[in-house]
């Protein structure tokens, strides 16, 4: 299952907040409304090679992305990205994936 | 009003791998036995009960209580991971000075085989649970890998750097027969091992183990008494919204300093949590132990000169992480180390100890960080 990514907009003041609070941290208005995630930049990406409880080695590659309201989310990575390019999210399986955009992979 | 002081300390031997049979409550028992004989008291004299552990469950203080057999007028249990140990002191201390309590047992301790690690990584919160177990990587490894890639680019640090703190650390726990890891390590070693999550490799995240720690806080008194000088605390400083190379600790620091009457260059020892180095590096920065930006040469003058006793057990990254236990491993070292228990990693004519904790990652860093400074009294 596929969807579009959504963050949290608080009502009163339109701080983002990812994940969803209760009370806004800038406010601390209690009504939100969800919003489609948006864009965002790459921050840090790593590879992890070795996971507790599973055997051999796994190889999940997760980035940190900043989207332009503000919350960074971690992700899965899905193509080649380096930090500072740009990336769609989207969430596959209950999981937020990053996608790279097609302009700006490298060959 | 009677001044609180700490009468003991001690620990159940970390284990690697423990033998079959081990129990959460079994550890935290032989925790509190030395820490009582090491105080000089006896069960009966205990009247308060602070206990924090992930894999206790379903007991809680209350059921340790009752299988310990204390008879008690204070209780406290305290889910705060690598920030317990010192909760539950300044708790106990403010209980003892209050009089609800005259003599304190404080205990963090945790075994946990693989599939109860796994199980706690996976759910260690709701945010956790929904948001970052369904990315498929297990416990907190890939958010500090994350969290040292910013660190290594704000500061200019190479691995190498961080390996300067993680062999000075491998150093005194050669001389701690309690460490889980005493062969030396050279800086190739370091390098080339097997990496866990780029830039963290085996050596820069804390093995988990089975242990258990323990203090005994009294009324003053005591062969020994070691004093708590001041103690800050910190949680939810930054809603999770920051880029996590600071903690609680900074804005609070001055207080800490104020309090305590001491700065960083009166320390004799510090004893800093280190589920990971870069942890380690950012707690001491926001201490002021060295400037803002300064870390790589706070490394290369201080840490790879040794000119401050640092972790002196070994840290958790040497000694073991004996999950909730962490958060108490240090304050157990500080307390051996200004008792002058400390064998062949004694730090002479210590007198003054700094102690952190740092913990509960709610979705991409830990929440919760205090700091605490103890003086031995006499």
């Amino acid at each position: 299952m596929r969807r579009d990514l959504s963050v949290s907009v608080c009502r009163a003041c339109g701080h983002t907040a990812f994940p969803p609070r209760l009370l806004c941290p800038a406010c601390g208005g209690a009504l939100w409304r969800r919003e489609r995630a948006g864009p965002g930049t790459v921050e840090e990406v790593t590879t992890i090679r070795h996971a507790p409880g599973v055997d051999g080695d796994v190889s999940v590659t997760l980035a940190s992305v900043r989207l332009e309201t503000g919350p960074v989310v971690v992700a899965c990575l899905a193509g080649e990205a380096d930090p500072g390019d740009r990336v769609e999210l989207i969430v596959v399986d209950g999981a937020p994936l990053a996608c790279a955009k097609e302009d700006q992979r490298r060959g | 009003m009677p001044d609180a002081v700490i009468a003991g300390a001690g620990e159940a031997p970390y284990k690697r791998h423990p033998p079959r049979g081990t129990t959460t409550e079994a550890l935290l028992a032989g925790a509190a036995r030395r820490a009582l004989r090491n105080a000089g008291l006896a069960p009966a004299a205990i009247d308060g009960l602070a206990v924090a552990s992930f894999s206790l469950a379903p007991d809680h203080a209350i059921d340790l209580a009752w299988k310990l057999g204390l008879r008690l007028r204070w209780l406290m249990d305290d889910g705060n991971g690598g920030a317990a140990g010192l909760n539950m002191l300044q708790h106990a201390v403010l209980a003892i000075e209050a009089g609800d309590a005259d003599a304190v047992l404080v205990l963090a301790g945790d075994h946990l085989d693989q599939q109860a690690f796994s199980r706690l990584a996976a759910g260690y919160n709701a945010a956790t649970r929904d948001y970052l177990a369904p990315l498929g990587f297990g416990g907190p490894n890939a958010l500090f890998a994350l969290l040292t890639r910013r660190h290594m680019a704000r500061h200019g640090l190479a691995r190498r750097d961080y390996g300067e703190l993680v062999i000075a650390q491998r150093e005194w726990a050669a001389r701690n027969p309690g460490a889980v890891y005493r062969d030396p390590l050279s800086p190739a070693d370091y390098l080339a091992a097997p990496l866990v999550a780029e830039p963290l490799s085996r050596y820069d995240c804390a093995p988990v183990v089975a242990g258990a720690d323990a203090l005994v806080v009294t009324a003053g008194g005591g062969r020994r008494p070691v004093a708590l000088r001041a103690l800050i605390a910190s949680f939810n400083h930054d809603q999770q919204e920051s880029d996590g190379l600071h903690t609680g600790l900074a804005p609070a620091a001055r207080s800490l300093w104020e309090e305590a009457g001491a700065g960083p260059e009166d320390v004799d020892l510090a004893l800093v949590y280190d589920d990971y180095p870069a942890i380690v590096l950012i707690q001491l920065e926001d201490l002021g132990f060295f400037g803002e930006g300064e870390a790589k040469r706070f490394v290369a003058e201080t840490v790879a000169r040794r000119r401050l006793p640092l972790n002196t057990s070994g840290g958790q990254l040497s000694a073991g992480q004996a999950g909730a236990a962490g958060g108490l491993h240090g304050l157990v070292e500080a307390v051996r180390q200004l008792h002058g228990e400390a064998g062949d990693r004694q730090v002479e004519g210590a007198r003054r100890a700094l102690v952190t904790g740092y913990g509960m990652v709610l979705y991409r860093h830990g929440a919760c960080a205090n700091a605490a400074l103890l003086e031995r009294v006499r």
